[in-house]
């Protein structure tokens, strides 16, 4: 159902909202709350085939956690159900940057009336995602020019090769794309208007209900 | 007013860190309407003229600055930049790092809904500029898939969309090819049909000699010469060379249309030979493996059956951007896993992994090849076994031995590109591939690099340089070979007048 229409308000709330709850609510009972939520706003959304890959990581990750604990590593296993327990909010994140362009997304941000020093910071880190995955490509390339490919063999080495030219790259790339914004007023100290008109429906309000019901039940779970 | 729409007094400037001063008591007024060219070398200052109009210096770019700027009539030193976001906009070299947006729509709104403009009036602005630019088809699409020339289109655009009497464009063709630069030339020809002040900062003439009221040639931070439009559209090829400047004239040798004759592949007695070098983005590599497909196939990437390159030469690979020069470059040194082409060379045959080993590859934007935190470093680890000796031959032959132990993200990008160089002889690259070496280079840096080509090419190398220069390949290549739509073109010898 890629037709079906959802305010990136709604979930970008969900995702502020739901790490958050941890600090409340048992994990053991808020996670397979949050995670059945978010799998059903996968498979509302149409996003099947992901649906299926996350269903199995998560199952791997789980698989790990009880694993780890089995065989007595306390520390590693508080890492995966660290994972674990941020999983669902992956999904949900990776909805809002596949299904909303940046453009969307900062006028979703700017009605949340969020300060914009943090919707700049926001939108840019949101523009760096597919900026980065295509200089990693880049940078993957040339390090087999020079045969000097990525290897789980000599994982340190590679991870420095990798990391430096990034981080050179990452600084000049954010100097240019800030100069450009600046030249056009990003930080203007007015209420951004915006090209895209985000309206409530009544599934958005639909979906913060169900939302709001499970962290409920999550709860009341928790407490008997 | 109208005669001092753009007011530069007395401006000395230093940026913040560096011990040079860029502008030296600098004076410049432009008038409303007027098309200017800024040229001069690399770092004479040009860009800085640029930044101090649109109010990066200093409200961005810090540093020490002395003398008044005013534009328009606001006091740039106390202007917001905001504020002038309406009234100079500014297109800047590189399309890609310029952008907000993902997507095009969201990018060309970006500086109305900035300014907090009504949504309404933001979607006729747009409309209004989509239809005026002429590129409908551009709208609703990923900016990460649009080409060199679509991605200026857009910042073109986005740049109109806020009306601004000024515009301000800094070196805006280096990443095009000859038809992104004939829609760019249209694009200024209309701003200035609609009466706004354009100021170009360029190292590419030939596009804009008939369109500037004035030109402006730079020098270490000082205006050094200062013609008219038809002065400088007159000045003899002598001249232009004396200056350093790239030719103005390049209708005789355009890249689509290089003069010198055909040569038949079987001429060539001693060449590099490719062999079944084929690809494709979307059919299934198996099918291309087993070489399942019809040889016009439009789907096919790249499709080179035979191909005998000259030996111990530099050739030029030339065609439009999109037809295929960067794949054919990356499916020769072996970095698209799914081209599984033969090279031939000195009686031996190199498949798959082994052509990076012979091949080596200087990307457009070098950054991404450098690794270590030394020049040395850098070379050392290109070679099997480190030969420090054989290092600092390398470095000497190409004037970079005194920057042995400094950082190579610490060098200028010219410096940069012989760090890539030393390291591709240093890993013994029979065939060395360069990817558009000179884009947005100046004259002068330009024959430097020609020079090196040729050079290497001298010591027994077989250079290909994928490149849009005209100027480039009247300066070092031996012969051209044209891609066209993933397939070979001609392979032509080049005759120079």
């Amino acid at each position: 159902m890629k037709s079906f229409k959802l305010n990136p308000i709604v979930l970008i709330l969900i995702n502020i909202l739901a790490p958050s709850l941890y600090i409340f609510i048992n994990g053991t009972y808020l996670q397979p709350v949050l995670a059945v939520f978010c799998g059903a706003m996968l498979l509302l959304l149409g996003y099947y085939r992901r649906f299926v890959i996350y269903l199995i990581l998560y199952a791997v990750l789980y698989g790990l956690y009880y694993g780890c604990l089995y065989l007595g590593m306390q520390f590693i296993a508080l890492f995966f159900l660290v994972f674990t327990q941020s999983f669902p909010c992956f999904m949900l994140a990776s909805i809002l940057i596949s299904r909303y362009s940046s453009a969307q997304l900062l006028s979703a941000l700017e009605d949340l009336h969020l300060p914009r020093i943090l919707v700049v910071a926001a939108t840019i880190t949101l523009k760096y995602i597919p900026t980065f995955s295509r200089e990693f490509r880049y940078i993957k390339e040339s390090m087999r020019l020079r045969g000097i490919a990525f290897t789980i063999r000599r994982p340190i080495a590679s991870f420095r090769y990798f990391v430096a030219p990034q981080l050179f790259r990452c600084a000049a790339l954010a100097e240019e794309v800030t100069a450009a914004g600046m030249v056009k007023g990003i930080d203007a100290p007015i209420r951004r208007s915006s090209y895209y008109e985000q309206r409530f429906r009544i599934t958005d309000v639909l979906v913060i209900l169900i939302f709001t019901l499970g962290v409920a039940g999550a709860a009341i779970w928790a407490r008997r | 007013m109208s005669e001092n729409f753009i007011k530069i007094k007395h401006v000395h400037f230093k940026y913040k860190g560096s011990e040079k001063g860029l502008l030296d008591d600098l004076s410049l007024t432009i008038p409303k309407g007027e098309t200017l060219l800024l040229t001069g070398a690399s770092g004479s200052g040009k860009t800085t003229i640029i930044r101090l109009i649109n109010g990066l210096i200093p409200h961005y770019y810090q540093g020490d600055l002395e003398g008044s700027i005013s534009v328009a009539g606001y006091d740039i030193v106390k202007t917001e930049l905001y504020e002038l976001a309406g009234v100079v906009g500014t297109v800047f070299q590189n399309p890609r790092s310029q952008f907000f947006s993902v997507d095009t729509d969201g990018e060309i709104v970006f500086g109305p809904e900035n300014i907090g403009m009504e949504t309404g009036k933001i979607k006729e602005r747009k409309q209004d500029i989509v239809s005026e630019m002429h590129i409908e088809k551009l709208m609703g699409r990923s900016l990460f898939e649009l080409s060199g020339g679509e991605k200026q289109s857009i910042a073109c655009a986005s740049v109109a969309a806020l009306l601004p009497e000024i515009i301000l464009l800094d070196e805006p063709s280096s990443n095009l090819d000859q038809g992104a630069i004939g829609n760019l030339r249209e694009v200024i020809k209309r701003w200035k049909a609609q009466g706004k002040t354009i100021i170009i900062s360029e190292h590419r003439l030939w596009y804009l000699k008939d369109l500037v009221d004035r030109v402006i040639y730079m020098e270490t931070g000082k205006i050094r010469h200062e013609w008219s439009g038809w002065e400088f559209a007159a000045m003899d090829s002598e001249k232009v060379r004396s200056l350093q400047m790239r030719p103005l004239k390049v209708s005789d040798i355009l890249a689509s249309d290089f003069a010198g004759s055909d040569i038949q592949t079987q001429e060539i007695s001693d060449g590099v030979v490719l062999k079944d070098f084929y690809f494709s983005y979307n059919r299934k590599p198996y099918l291309i493996r087993k070489k399942k497909f019809q040889q016009n196939d439009e789907g096919l990437s790249l499709c080179i059956p035979k191909l005998t390159l000259p030996k111990n030469t530099v050739i030029g690979v030339i065609g439009h951007n999109g037809t295929g020069k960067s794949t054919f470059l990356k499916c020769v040194c072996g970095l698209e896993k799914d081209c599984h082409g033969i090279i031939e060379t000195d009686g031996k045959e190199y498949k798959g992994k082994e052509r990076l080993k012979i091949c080596y590859m200087v990307m457009q934007d070098v950054n991404h090849q450098l690794f270590t935190d030394s020049v040395q470093g850098e070379v050392l680890l290109s070679m099997e076994e480190e030969d420090k000796e054989r290092c600092d031959q390398i470095l000497q032959s190409l004037g970079i031995l005194e920057f042995k132990e400094k950082h190579p993200m610490a060098l200028s990008g010219g410096q940069k590109q012989r760090v890539a160089i030393a390291s591709a002889i240093a890993a013994d690259a029979k065939l060395m591939l360069f990817d558009e070496p000179t884009s947005g280079l100046d004259f002068c840096h330009m024959e430097k690099v020609g020079g090196l080509l040729k050079s290497l090419a001298d010591a027994g190398n077989t250079v290909l340089v994928a490149t849009h220069d005209p100027e480039l390949i009247e300066l070092c290549c031996d012969y051209v070979l044209c891609i066209e739509n993933g397939r070979v073109g001609y392979l032509r010898v080049v005759e120079r007048s």
